[in-house]
């Protein structure tokens, strides 16, 4: 655990932008409508980091990281849909604003 | 904190919930594509962006055309603008950023090169080659770079 805490904040330092992961392999995830999971909401920091690292590893296994508005750096348990209509409910069901379709840039 | 996210975000005069929407969408593209807006006008009826897409970890890199719709479907629905002008940049790689481990391997392939005929001419440590040529050590942009230069050395 330590130490795949300690790799994903070398990529998230590494992407200050943002990326998404799969753990524990840490590859990039490179398609797909992305939600973010409501269970993981304004986590950030190492803490924040470790309790999306334990909560991904139990669910989804993609972890994704964001410098937000304010300059803070987020974390959260990401979900990956690659059917548009499917990803839209779970947009519901997360309670989410807006997802991201990684392979167009659309926002829903 | 000074907001980074959009530049110039104050140009557009917008009121706090469209606001919010726009910061939203914008950090989305932030976050999974490396995408960032600066507004350089919005005057009239008329909005002109810059739209520029950095180094993006998911490697989703989109291509002028597309930039600048996605600009205009960032901004659109928003504000008082009847003509949105965007001008995009898109990502532009590094030849370094072509370097992965089965680059290596093809190139050492090519020239006939083991992994202690890298370290004895470069002094590398010879496990530390091995390690970046199977995947086992992450490529940092400095590692690639060298990589990249070290096997254009040889086509010279």
């Amino acid at each position: 655990m330590t130490y795949l805490i300690e790799r994903l904040l070398q990529i998230a330092a590494a992407n200050p932008k943002g990326f998404t992961v799969t753990i524990p392999d840490c590859k990039p995830v490179r398609s797909g409508w992305a939600i973010g999971h409501k269970e993981t909401q304004n986590s950030f920091g190492r803490q924040g980091l470790r309790k999306v690292v334990e909560h991904s590893l139990q669910t989804t296994g993609i972890v994704g990281g964001w410098k937000g508005y304010n300059g803070r750096y987020y974390f959260d348990t990401v979900i990956i849909e690659h059917d548009a209509s499917k990803a839209l409910d779970l947009k519901h069901e997360h309670g989410q604003s807006a997802i991201y379709h990684l392979d167009t840039g659309r926002i829903l | 904190m000074k907001n980074t996210l959009i530049k110039n975000e104050h140009l557009l005069n917008l009121p706090q919930g469209e606001l919010e929407t726009l910061r939203t969408r914008a950090e989305l593209h932030r976050r999974y594509s490396s995408i960032e807006f600066k507004v350089i006008s919005c005057k009239d009826d008329t909005l002109t962006l810059r739209v520029v897409q950095d180094k993006s970890h998911a490697g989703n890199y989109f291509d002028a055309k597309r930039l600048v719709e996605i600009a205009k479907e960032t901004f659109g629905g928003l504000g008082d603008w009847k003509r949105i002008n965007a001008g995009p940049i898109p990502y532009n790689p590094p030849a370094p950023d072509a370097v992965t481990p089965e680059w290596i391997q093809e190139r050492m392939q090519l020239h006939g090169l083991k992994p202690k005929a890298v370290s004895d001419e470069t002094g590398i440590d010879r496990n530390t080659i091995t390690a970046y040529k199977n995947g086992l050590k992450p490529l940092s942009g400095v590692v690639r770079a060298f990589w990249y230069f070290y096997f254009k050395s040889k086509q010279a």
